[in-house]
């Protein structure tokens, strides 16, 4: 070897050192096991993957699923591509946009040790349709061929998905602008043949599942483990050996236990006076820090019941209930950095949101003057009854939304429930004994019609479980929401932000309230943290790791 | 100066003078006024005597004036603050004040702002500060609470008491198969799990009569005072059938018997004169015991109804400003504490003097 030659191989040597040494510095590997111990005020409604529907259950899914397409465990916009998961690829499309084919990835299990094929997807899209599990998301699925003939329990089998080896078909009625992102909701995770054949609209408790973890125990009420998947051969993070999530505590003693390291993360957060001491403790936003906080594609509202004789053809009282809530009050009763008032649906952020200038963002004397002036014909019999959760801050909120009520001759009954029961009862129209529910919506993905179609499209809200709380069903607003999901780019954004205004100028559905932000405080052992974005907000719990 | 001497002036009358020249003259002593210098010597009635002996008890006394102050403040005091401060117990002041700087709650002697109708801010005192971040007058919630507290505890005693001496006295009086069957249903009822059944019952009857307010009680106090009442009648039904054994036996109750008095006319006017003293005690005791289980419902959230000020959700609302505002804890604490305190001071001091022969 020459002495120039030898230089060379040095000189390259030296530079892989260097190189490595500086990519490690740049992305220290994290640390793995232990475990990560996670604070919830409330049950989850089910971990069921066909029936949970919930912000807190979604968090724990991120960690359990395998879907065939994904958002990447990262924050910002590289978090929010849809990626193929267990698909090789993103999926072949028909040219008349009705025909998806995926290729299924071999080496994906479930914690059991069966393997992931496309039959595994089939086996999902079947049990969600079924009416016996009485899903309340099947909305999602109407538009695949065969699916409604399932739900209408005329089928047992969803005709337009298929597998044949590795393939998996799915075929529609009509174009979908945003499947991709549907194909992303842990309603059509991958499901083993064992779940596959459980039909129970009570939900199961323990299932295998080919995410990097696992259910491994549920005592509703108390606790719910979650341990790593070990046939999991996938892309994605496994940091910690158990996350284990404890039920019930009060949010002041969450804190507590967050704060002196005894639990990890306290996804029901903390009292609403403790965020602007926090942030003065530890700092905002810090790499790595204990506090952080960010937007949320989210709208917390007050949905008025359709359905009910109160609010039935009287968008005059709902327009007064618009001019008589107080958002800023309300937003207070939240504490720092909660989040930001609105009069519309949809959120800042989304496509399609257009600043809107309705209603009033501040309670005056005028406008109290109007609320009382639209209220005064409207009232019919001056009662109403009032849903609320009862954990946190909840119940204040529902005490301001009771007061500003009776400011314009509206007697509410507050009642407060279980969170997941709110919504459950809520969305059944057998238990919707409501007159107006103070409900929260995040989005299951970025796009209007998460918001717009799902929460408000009248054509759902004689199915057993729906998401149409305020049970608008008006039939021009259902043609236009019809219409807009159908559209792609600027059009699909121009048409949702028409509708929102017009829906909420003339005909409002809800007190849109206020978009919160998604605020997380960790414990100090937390060593790495990333946040779900795309999803439901919260961190990922897969890539959380222990110091 | 004895008591008989210092007791025998007020109360003299003719009667009182006729009846012991009687005396005096059949056993040929010399009148009273002789040796008395001119002041007869009267009888003490039971009530008296009881009076007396409680009125040695300074605890007993204070705890009793500390509970008509209350009364008087809760009932009276409360609509007249509301009226001289300009608002309500349930009106948020979130507008100018209620809230400082950090958005918590307003602290005590603080002046905050309420928006009129003609677009003014009108200045108004909250004495003890907000109650949480809603903004309300803690001072008079406080004071609203006081009436949800006493309408509960005094509602759901009598309720109890009501039930308890009936049963009690029925059992004890006619034995048998009555005291049987009464016995047995004490006995099952202090087998429930007392606090688990209360609260289920809160939750489920609680959404049907939670409405009833006969015009004057908060929502939600019904409930608890038929909880309360049908769960807590017990213990009084025990002691009042012991008593009304021990009662049935005595020669006043012979000579009513054989005078042909009917059981109802002798438990109404021999048997339930004598339970007065003793219920009198228990109630004082158990108005104590259902404010606090009152605090303690309120506080699960499963009493008195928002927006319905009790000092139990107002204890409960109180723990997460524990940091900022620690006083949000202390005001209805020391209201439960005290009153608490005064009942059971009150209802010892009841019992000794009812009770002369037990030991302090």
């Amino acid at each position: 070897m020459t002495g120039r030659r030898f230089l060379g191989v040095m000189l390259a040597v030296f530079g892989v050192v260097i190189l490595s040494a500086s990519a490690a510095a740049a992305a220290p590997a994290a640390k793995k096991g232990g475990t990560v111990v996670v604070e919830m005020t409330t049950d989850v409604d089910y971990i069921d993957p066909q029936l949970s529907y919930y912000g807190e259950t979604w968090k724990l899914e991120a960690a359990t699923a395998c879907k065939l397409l994904n958002w990447p465990d990262k924050e910002g916009a590289p978090g929010a591509v849809v990626t193929p998961e267990v698909a090789a690829g993103l999926p072949i499309i028909s040219k008349d946009g009705k025909t998806y084919t995926f290729t299924i990835r071999p080496g994906f299990r479930f914690s059991n040790g069966q393997a992931v094929t496309a039959r595994s997807f089939v086996n999902a899209f079947n049990r969600f349709a079924n009416p016996k599990m009485q899903s309340t998301g099947i909305q999602f699925i109407d538009i695949i061929q065969g699916a409604q003939a399932v739900i209408d329990g005329k089928a047992s089998t969803v005709s337009g998905v298929s597998a044949k080896g590795n393939k998996l078909v799915i075929r529609l009625t009509r174009a979908s602008p945003d499947l991709l992102a549907r194909m992303t909701m842990p309603f059509l995770q991958a499901i083993d043949t064992k779940l596959a054949g459980q039909i129970d609209a009570n939900g199961i408790n323990e299932y295998a599942s080919c995410g990097p973890y696992y259910f491994s125990a549920r005592t509703p009420g108390r606790s719910i483990t979650l341990k790593r998947n070990p046939y999991y051969k996938g892309q994605r993070a496994a940091n910690p050996d158990t996350i284990q999530v404890n039920i019930g505590n009060d949010v002041a003693v969450e804190f507590q236990n967050v704060e002196k390291g005894t639990s990890d993360y306290a996804s029901g957060g903390i009292p609403a006076t403790e965020w602007k001491n926090v942030v003065a403790k530890y700092g905002l936003n810090k790499k790595d820090g204990r506090v952080q906080v960010r937007p949320l594609l989210d709208v917390r509202y007050v949905a008025m019941n359709r359905s009910r004789p109160l609010f039935k053809d009287n968008p005059g009282l709902a327009k007064a209930v618009n001019w008589a809530v107080d958002r800023q009050a309300f937003s207070a009763q939240g504490g720092y950095l909660y989040g930001k008032r609105t009069g519309q649906v949809l959120p800042p952020g989304m496509l399609g949101y257009s600043q809107q200038s309705l209603y009033p963002l501040k309670i005056t004397a005028s406008s109290a003057r109007q609320a009382k002036k639209l209220a005064a014909p409207n009232l019919r019999d001056g009662k109403a009854v009032l849903w609320a959760a009862n954990a946190g801050v909840a119940p204040l909120q529902a005490q301001l939304i009771q007061y500003n009520l009776k400011q314009i001759g509206l007697d509410a009954d507050v009642k407060l429930l279980p969170r997941a029961q709110q919504f459950t009862n809520a969305g059944n129209p057998k238990t919707a004994t409501f007159d107006m529910t103070i409900e929260r919506w995040g989005a299951d993905y970025a796009d209007p019609y998460d918001f717009v179609n799902i929460l408000l499209d009248g054509n759902q809200v004689t199915n057993a479980q729906h998401n149409n709380y305020a049970y608008f069903n008006v039939a021009k607003y259902n043609q236009q929401m019809n219409s807009a999901s159908l559209l792609t780019g600027s059009k699909r954004g121009t048409a949702y932000a028409v509708l929102d205004a017009a829906m909420m100028k003339d005909n409002p559905p809800w007190a849109p309230l206020v978009n919160s932000n998604d605020r997380n405080f960790m414990s100090a052992r937390v060593g790495c943290l990333t946040l779900n974005m795309a999803q439901g907000g919260g961190p990922l719990l897969n890539v959380m790791c222990l110091k | 100066m004895s008591d008989v001497a210092n007791r025998s002036v007020p109360g003299y009358d003719e009667s009182t003078a006729r009846e012991a020249a009687l005396i005096g003259m059949a056993e040929g002593v010399g009148g009273f006024d002789d040796e008395l210098g001119g002041h007869e010597i009267e009888a003490r009635d039971y009530w008296a005597s009881v009076w007396l002996r409680l009125r040695r008890d300074k605890f007993a006394i204070a705890g009793g004036i500390f509970i008509v102050i209350l009364f008087v403040t809760a009932f009276a005091g409360a609509p007249i603050a509301s009226h001289f401060l300009g608002h309500g117990p349930n009106e948020p002041f979130l507008v100018s004040g209620g809230l400082d700087a950090d958005q918590l709650p307003a602290g005590p002697w603080t002046h905050v702002g309420k928006l009129t109708e003609s677009g003014e801010i009108e200045e108004q005192l909250f004495v003890l500060g907000s109650d949480s971040t809603l903004a309300r007058d803690e001072f008079l919630r406080l004071l609203y609470g006081a009436q949800v507290s006493l309408e509960v505890g005094i509602g759901a005693t009598l309720l109890s008491l009501l039930l308890g001496t009936l049963a009690g006295a029925v059992a004890g009086f006619y034995r048998g198969w009555a005291d049987t069957t009464i016995s047995r249903m004490v006995e099952l009822t202090m087998a429930f799990p007392y606090l688990l059944f209360v609260i289920t019952l809160a939750a489920t009857l609680g959404t049907r009569l939670n409405k009833i307010t006969f015009g004057f009680m908060g929502e939600g106090v019904f409930t608890l005072i038929l909880v309360f009442g049908l769960l807590g009648w017990f213990y009084s039904a025990r002691v009042m059938r012991g008593l009304a054994l021990s009662l049935r036996e005595k020669e006043f109750v012979e000579a009513a018997r054989m005078v042909g008095s009917s059981n109802w006319r002798i438990i109404r006017s021999h048997i339930f004169p004598h339970l007065i003293g003793p219920l009198i005690v228990l109630a004082t005791l158990n108005v104590a015991a259902f404010i606090l289980a009152e605090a303690g419902l309120s506080f699960l959230g499963l009493g008195i109804q928002l927006p319905t000020a009790s000092w139990g959700n107002l204890l409960a609302d109180a723990p997460q400003y524990y940091t900022s505002r620690p006083l949000l804890m202390v005001w209805p604490g020391l209201a439960l504490l005290l009153t608490s305190l005064a009942f059971n001071l009150l209802g010892d001091g009841l019992r000794d003097a009812f009770d002369p022969r037990g030991s302090r």
